[in-house]
């Protein structure tokens, strides 16, 4: 597993802090890696001193299991997202990547942001990150 | 009617929680690895993030189901999760560690609520040939008043894991049968547990395991356990709730109380 450079992160960084910008409803992005590691967050709950360490861990746990229970039922594909449907707050969380550089890119945001937006959002913002990983 | 247990299998990254559930489970484990990019500060492939979950069936129906933590400390919040209604638990620790007893430190503190039941095992990976080698794990644990069993063991085995299995299976039973009985643990020895069908258990390596363990596996044990019953019956630590299935033990297992 191959983590990010510091120019990886760096560009990754402005496009998470600028989707942020553009959509307030968003809470927090963050990049961890499949292990639980967090890599680039951004977003209004970053400046929570241990929310984005803490949550990157359970974002992997949580995309772990995800895939656990995928097999378990009879998928033979990759597991592509987790969803999180709460009373105030939408969580997805997506795969990025592949290969040496595997992540977890997770995206928690108001409800008022409907599921088909927040998806559409999620897949654009890993769309931008694995060109910029390539 | 079938009865479920729930254990679990603790201890740091790399100890060999994964393979020992691998090398019982009757079923394929549900597994939760990922690449681990931490390599500096473990040289390992693969590391758990979730959980790994197997399952013994035993003779009588009843099953074993076996859940084992992810051992960093950055999912500690699955650690609760985890240990939330199991029966006991089987820690693991490897003396090839720089410094072993720091992480076995850090699951006596997490788990020490179950580990004070005594319905729990430590078994030590990796130890060396020296005489004596167990007894630093031992009174480790008396130093946090953790009465348990210590094995030392190669999860790779079968038999090792199943070793562990039967003694902390004889140890809740002791345990229980002493709570019940009011009795000194020595009177309690002819009690009931799952143990009795996990030696029975034709699936089981450990059913023909009759012969002394031999150099190099699953040969020294210590039991730190003389007192725990006897302190149980005195009033001074109940057990937790549990109950067990009517079998006889017929755990191949030095027993020293």
């Amino acid at each position: 597993m191959k983590p990010l450079s510091k120019i990886q992160a760096t560009a990754l960084q402005l496009r998470l802090n600028h989707c942020c910008a553009r959509v307030p409803e968003i809470r927090l992005i963050l990049l961890a890696t499949v292990d639980g590691f967090q890599q680039v967050v951004a977003g209004s709950q970053r400046a929570d001193a241990e929310l984005p360490e803490k949550f990157a861990a359970i974002a992997s746990s949580m995309m772990a299991l995800g895939e656990a229970a995928g097999k378990e039922v009879g998928s033979k594909k990759r597991l592509e997202a987790v969803v999180l449907d709460l009373t105030d707050l939408r969580v997805i969380l997506r795969m990025v990547g592949g290969g040496k550089q595997q992540f977890v890119l997770a995206t928690v945001a108001d409800r008022k942001v409907s599921l088909g937006v927040l998806l559409k959002i999620v897949y654009e913002n890993a769309r931008l990150l694995e060109e910029a990983l390539c | 009617m079938v009865q479920e247990y729930k254990l679990l299998f603790a201890g740091g990254m790399g100890v060999g929680k994964t393979t020992a559930i691998s090398a019982v489970s009757e079923i394929p484990p549900v597994s939760t690895d990922v690449a681990n990019s931490d390599r500096e500060a473990f040289d390992k492939e693969l590391t758990t993030v979730t959980l790994d979950y197997g399952r013994i069936t035993l003779p009588s129906g009843d099953r074993l189901r076996l859940y084992g933590i992810p051992g960093q400390q950055r999912f500690s919040f699955m650690w609760a999760m985890l240990e939330h209604g199991a029966m006991g638990m089987v820690l693991l620790a490897d003396a090839s560690r720089p410094d072993p007893f720091v992480e076995l430190d850090i699951f006596l503190k997490a788990f020490s609520k179950l580990l004070r039941t005594g319905r729990a095992v430590l078994g030590v990976g990796r130890l060396s040939k020296r005489r004596g080698a167990l007894d630093k794990y031992v009174a480790k644990l008396a130093r946090r008043k953790i009465k348990i069993p210590v094995f030392s063991v190669d999860v790779r085995k079968k038999k090792d894991v199943l070793l562990l299995l039967d003694a902390l299976f004889t140890q809740i039973e002791v345990l229980e049968e002493a709570y019940r009985s009011g009795e000194p643990s020595g009177k309690a020895a002819q009690s009931t547990s799952p143990a009795g069908d996990l030696a029975n258990n034709p699936a089981s390596d450990h059913a023909n395991d009759k012969e002394p363990a031999k150099d190099g596996e699953a040969s020294e044990k210590v039991a730190a356990s003389a007192s725990l019953a006897d302190d149980l019956a005195s009033g001074k630590e109940p057990p937790k709730g549990g109950v067990f299935p009517g079998k006889t033990v017929q755990s191949t297992n030095e027993t020293t109380v």
